[in-house]
């Protein structure tokens, strides 16, 4: 009587690997024969290879076909296909003020959610001490960052709700003061939403200056101590060049993350109140799958694409002059 | 032993997976709607004298359905409004659902591109009686001379009242039913009179979608319209100045709540914050089942048809209506079992009737329980005042880009007469795209 065991299964899937044999065995006595630098480079490719697959079928083909979409009229359900050269971007480029406008209201976001990175900066600071419990403090300031972005955007949009239905609201009701219309004016909705964003994404900023300010080493400290610096040189001389290369990364990934807001703006305004908190991405969402246009979508797409592919050279210039690169 | 628990595992697998084959004798129809979630209320109850509310109704009726024969089991699928986000995206995958609730004005849009059910042959066999349904729900579901769905309702916007108010205000007639304003002047010198006796706005409505209450106003007016002959959009126009005006006019004159999304538009009207509120047919079974909260504010509810301040009456109307979408390779067995459902939605048109809706059955429509549900005879002009949007290819994008334009002149970004050349010229654009 034999019983079932783990061992046996693993063995058993492994004799399966023998029909590839014929393949392996030549090519083993193959490899065996070259330089080992070669060998070691092979071997690597083989590894990489199921990854670089993937990444071929659903990241680089489909950054092709979006090249490809862009240059046609066509539906988001596959229907009244045709090719139209570059009319998408004269249209996007010439025409479309609502485009123009989201662009417009993007850069401003982006404008507005950049100082997450120094709030990060500030909170990193904070929790940077040897205190007992430090670590309930940093995951309760990372947690939100953990939460879905359509939970974010109902709890603030319920918090800012401009009737007396809003938490802050109904707050000031019982001072006899309000509603503010925090949702229903432009320039507040936008500001409404920029805040969610930061109470959203600083934990992230803020774990990575973390992960930084670990890196620096105490002697540096010391050292500057017993040559006299006080606490603001220190942060000036030792922590942030320190944080270069944090600092470095999440410019980069903060711009590119604050130009494809769109989770937040769907759920708190839909874009509105009078278009004012539209951005490029929820644009795209409108023209592709409510108004069926996903070539011109598309070409929004591609336009984001390289405003952004500029401002992260642009950006990766910028550090290497400053030593990051090296 | 070994042996007898790997008997004993394998019996329990069989098991396992005979359960599931048994349950799918039933053919599986995939319904798809919006209309809410309501599964914690109404999940389990199927008897459709227990069900109000549009969610309610319409998920006992796919309750009740799957209640009353074993050979169909519906699996409901519930999308955010107005679910064409879903439904193109279901399409794209090739994967549409077997049944679905589409807004009728939406129709032109999938069936002249092939992705709809054409169901003049197929309605007889199933037992859907097509000559039955009204001339304006009919107007719906056709294209090109044919039948791409059946309507459920005719919808639109109305006045509701809070008689209460009013009767404070002296703006009752001798039968305590409200004193209806007809008319530019008398509907002001109500508001002002409401105004000055109660302190609170005479009108409410949600200031982030005026694009319903404008064209309304609109057609009010002799020879408005937001179509020009030639089929493009016109909204340029005198009428549409006068229309926005008014509502700006209304706002500023403290007539109407301002800065309001629909949630808190309703909220302030159930709550006994101003007179009348501006809304939906959808609403008149809800408010109603308000008045009998003992702890609501909302005592004395009337409703009437959208209030007429030009011309002649007009108001905003649409229609929901189930579609068949057109998969690759549809299933005869699927598509029989979802005329099945479909007819059974079709039979009981009447209870969804009790939402407020307007029935689309002539032989519903002319019974006598149909016209005495609650409030149906206040509203009993609004289906020959009904207008709808134009059925144009730009009409998909008509209320998003009319909402925020109008939204714009209300909040003070742009000029009136700036916010109707942009969405002219927005509107155009989308028209006229090769």
């Amino acid at each position: 009587m034999t019983g079932f065991s783990l061992g046996g299964l693993v063995d058993g899937a492994l004799n399966l690997l023998d029909v590839f044999d014929p393949i392996v065995e030549p090519y083993r006595r193959f490899h065996e024969q070259l330089p080992p630098k070669i060998q070691q480079t092979i071997t690597a490719f083989i590894f990489i290879l199921p990854f670089g697959i993937l990444y071929a079928i659903f990241t680089i083909l489909p950054i092709f076909q979006t090249f490809y979409i862009s240059l046609h009229k066509w539906e988001i359900m596959g229907t009244n296909i045709r090719f139209i050269g570059l009319k998408n971007f004269e249209r996007l480029l010439t025409r479309d003020t609502q485009f123009h406008q989201a662009f417009e209201q993007t850069v401003l976001f982006v404008a507005l959610t950049i100082p997450i990175i120094f709030v990060g900066l500030f909170f990193a600071l904070m929790l940077n001490r040897p205190v007992k419990g430090i670590g309930i403090f940093r995951t309760i300031f990372y947690l939100p960052n953990i939460i879905a972005v359509t939970v974010i955007g109902l709890i603030w949009a319920r918090v800012f709700a401009s009737s007396g239905r809003g938490l802050i609201n109904a707050f000031l009701e019982q001072f006899n003061a309000g509603p503010i219309p925090f949702l229903d004016q432009g320039d507040l909705a936008t500001l409404v939403v920029s805040f969610t964003t930061l109470w959203w994404t600083v934990g992230f900023s803020m774990l990575i200056f973390l992960a930084g300010l670990q890196d620096i080493s105490q002697a540096l400290y010391d050292a500057a101590k017993v040559d006299g610096a006080n606490r603001f040189e220190q942060f000036r001389h030792i922590t942030i060049p320190g944080l270069r290369r944090p600092f470095a990364f999440l410019c980069i990934l903060q711009v590119i993350a604050s130009f494809q807001i769109f989770g937040q703006v769907d759920v708190m305004t839909g874009g509105g109140p009078a278009g004012n908190t539209r951005t490029i991405v929820y644009n795209i969402f409108e023209t592709t799958f409510l108004y069926f246009q996903v070539g011109y979508g598309t070409a929004m797409a591609v336009i984001m694409f390289a405003v952004l592919l500029v401002i992260s050279l642009i950006q990766l210039a910028l550090f290497r002059d400053q030593g990051v690169g090296n | 032993m070994y042996r007898m628990r790997a008997l004993l595992v394998i019996a329990m697998l069989l098991v396992l997976v005979a359960v599931p084959v048994a349950a799918q004798d039933a053919v599986e129809v995939t319904f798809m709607r919006f209309f809410g979630e309501c599964t914690d209320e109404f999940g389990e109850v199927t008897d459709l004298s227990e069900a109000y509310g549009e969610c309610g109704i319409i998920s006992v009726l796919a309750n009740s359905f799957n209640a009353t024969q074993d050979e169909i089991a519906v699996n409901t699928v519930v999308v955010d409004w107005p679910g064409v986000t879903e439904l193109n995206a279901n399409l794209a995958a090739g994967t549409p659902p077997d049944i679905m609730v589409l807004h009728g004005r939406r129709i032109p849009n999938y069936a002249s591109r092939g992705l709809l059910t054409p169901l003049g042959d197929v309605l007889a066999g199933a037992g859907i009686d097509a000559s039955d349904l009204t001339d304006s729900a009919r107007g719906f579901v056709e294209w090109n001379g044919e039948l791409y769905g059946i309507p459920l309702d005719l919808h639109g916007h109305l006045w509701h009242i809070n008689v209460d108010l009013w009767a404070e205000a002296g703006l009752v007639n001798d039968d305590g039913s409200p004193d209806i304003p007809y008319g530019m002047d008398e509907f002001m010198s109500h508001a002002e009179t409401f105004k000055e006796a109660t302190g609170l706005p005479f009108l409410g409505m949600w200031t982030n979608g005026l694009s319903r209450n404008w064209m309304a106003l609109v057609y009010q007016q002799e020879g408005g319209t937001v179509a020009a002959e030639d089929g493009l959009p016109d909204i340029n126009t005198e009428a549409g100045l006068n229309a926005l005006n008014f509502l700006i006019m209304l706002r500023d004159e403290g007539h109407i709540t301002d800065n309001v999304d629909y949630p808190a538009a309703e909220e302030i009207f159930l709550n006994g914050e101003n007179g009348g509120h501006i809304n939906g047919t959808w609403v008149v079974n809800f408010y109603d089942n308000q008045v009998a909260d003992p702890e609501g504010a909302l005592k004395n509810y009337y409703v009437h048809n959208f209030p007429t301040v030009y011309d002649q009456p007009a108001a905003w109307a649409g229609s929901h209506a189930w579609i068949i979408p057109q998969g690759e390779d549809p299933d005869p067995a699927t598509l029989e079992a979802t005329l099945t459902f479909l007819r059974y939605l079709n039979d009981n048109n009447i209870e969804w009737a009790r939402t407020g809706h307007s029935a689309v059955n002539t032989s519903v429509v002319t019974s006598d329980v149909y016209n005495e549900y609650p409030h149906r005879q206040e509203y009993a002009e609004f289906v020959p005042s009904a207008v709808i949007p134009p059925r144009e290819n730009w009409s998909t994008a008509f209320e998003s880009v009319m909402d925020e334009e109008l939204s714009a002149a209300m909040i003070g970004e742009k000029t009136p007469e700036q916010a109707l050349a942009d969405a002219q010229t927005r509107l155009e654009d989308f028209a006229l795209f090769e």
